[in-house]
């Protein structure tokens, strides 16, 4: 039994972390963008791999290991955002590009930090479905299963994504 | 065509979604209305960053002996699977090697004299011993197959720069496993393999995203 994932499955923990170093890059690189902040993504992506450790056994190998572990990531960034949310609900949320920050603008809306910065300061919803979107390249009918919405809210949560962020960039 | 109308229809316009009245109508509106001319260069400026982006950003310290405190214990079974483990991996290794050799032999005499279609260039085989490798090279073999599904969408220029860049990496693979199978114990040598095949990996996945833009 060569293969990570069947040894993995069988409880050999060595075996996973082949599998977490082989994908850690792709989960935390979500993560950071859903979560906004590296602390943050650090533990969204401790959860994600022992919750696919936990889940583990009863993967089937119909999809690739990459795509399953990111379903889970998205997932338990999504469940952990709802509870924030509730939270900063109370606060309030950024629904005006006027308020998505501006620091170190370069002025080009093609400029890659730029953009990074724009998305952290998207309303949680809308960063979700243009991240999965427009950066992950998903489709809606994929984006609403993977994160529990209709297809017609995330066509409607990219709309408004993007035109925050094309005006936040054109500032 | 007003100009709420041009946005209501650009996303659809800009995802290719439109039937082509619809598109000729947007056209047309381009032409004549330069602020929702500039709008649409905007947004496509942030759509192609967007694409752009890096999708693999490597956390800033490893997280695995945090992951790995937190894993709740299945080794009764690991332990089992140990055992036939011991027993069986020189029987495994020898076979996968057997395979390898077998499969590089039958496809050289086997292969045509003539040039055949331009086709994705397939991952070499993994170094016998580094799992990872092997997860890599099925993992890019994954991808490889659902790009081949969708290769006839690409342009021809859009393919030719895809292999060129594919035969670059590839080489750069092969080159890392050759000095990795020569010192096995060398952890820079592996962090430059696993690098390059996170480039394959990320150099595909973008293109298969392609095929389904």
């Amino acid at each position: 039994m060569t293969d990570p994932i069947q040894r993995a499955k069988a409880g050999d923990p060595d075996a996973f972390r082949i599998l977490y170093e082989g994908h850690v890059g792709r989960i935390y690189a979500l993560c950071l963008r859903l979560a906004g902040d590296p602390a943050k993504a650090e533990e969204l992506v401790q959860d994600t791999f022992v919750r696919a450790w936990q889940k583990l056994p009863g993967f089937r190998g119909e999809s690739a290991f990459g795509t399953w572990i990111f379903r889970i990531a998205v997932n338990v960034a999504l469940t952990e955002r709802r509870s924030t949310g509730r939270r900063e609900a109370r606060i309030g949320t950024v629904a005006d590009p006027e308020a998505l920050p501006t620091a170190g603008r370069s002025g080009d809306p093609g400029d890659r930090m730029d953009l990074e910065e724009a998305i952290s300061g998207l309303p949680p919803k809308a960063r979700a479905v243009f991240l999965l979107y427009d950066v992950e390249g998903y489709q809606h009918s994929e984006i609403a299963e993977m994160t529990g919405i209709a297809e017609g809210t995330s066509k409607t949560q990219l709309f408004r994504a993007r035109r925050l962020l094309r005006e936040a960039l054109s500032r | 065509m007003t100009c709420e109308q041009f946005d209501q229809w650009l996303d659809a316009f800009l995802d290719g979604g439109l039937a082509s009245g619809q598109r000729s109508e947007m056209e047309l509106h381009l032409t004549e209305c330069a602020a929702c001319n500039a709008h649409s260069t905007e947004m496509r400026t942030v759509l192609s960053a967007a694409t752009a982006l890096p999708r693999i950003i490597m956390p800033p310290r490893d997280l695995w002996p945090e992951i790995s405190a937190r894993l709740p214990a299945r080794r009764d079974v690991h332990a089992r699977q140990s055992t036939l483990w011991s027993r069986w991996v020189p029987l495994a290794a020898a076979a996968l090697l057997l395979i390898t050799v077998t499969a590089t032999i039958t496809y050289r005499l086997a292969r045509p004299t003539a040039p055949g279609p331009v086709v994705v260039a397939t991952s070499p085989a993994a170094v016998v011993g580094f799992a990872a490798d092997r997860e890599y090279v099925l993992a890019a073999e994954d991808l490889e197959r659902v790009l081949a599904e969708g290769r006839g969408t690409l342009a021809p220029s859009t393919i030719e720069l895809l292999e060129r860049n594919l035969a670059v990496i590839d080489a750069a693979i092969a080159e890392a496993r050759a000095a990795l199978e020569a010192d096995p114990a060398n952890a820079d040598l592996r962090a430059l393999l696993w690098g390059a095949h996170r480039q394959k990996l990320d150099l595909l996945d973008r293109a298969t995203r392609l095929t389904r833009s």
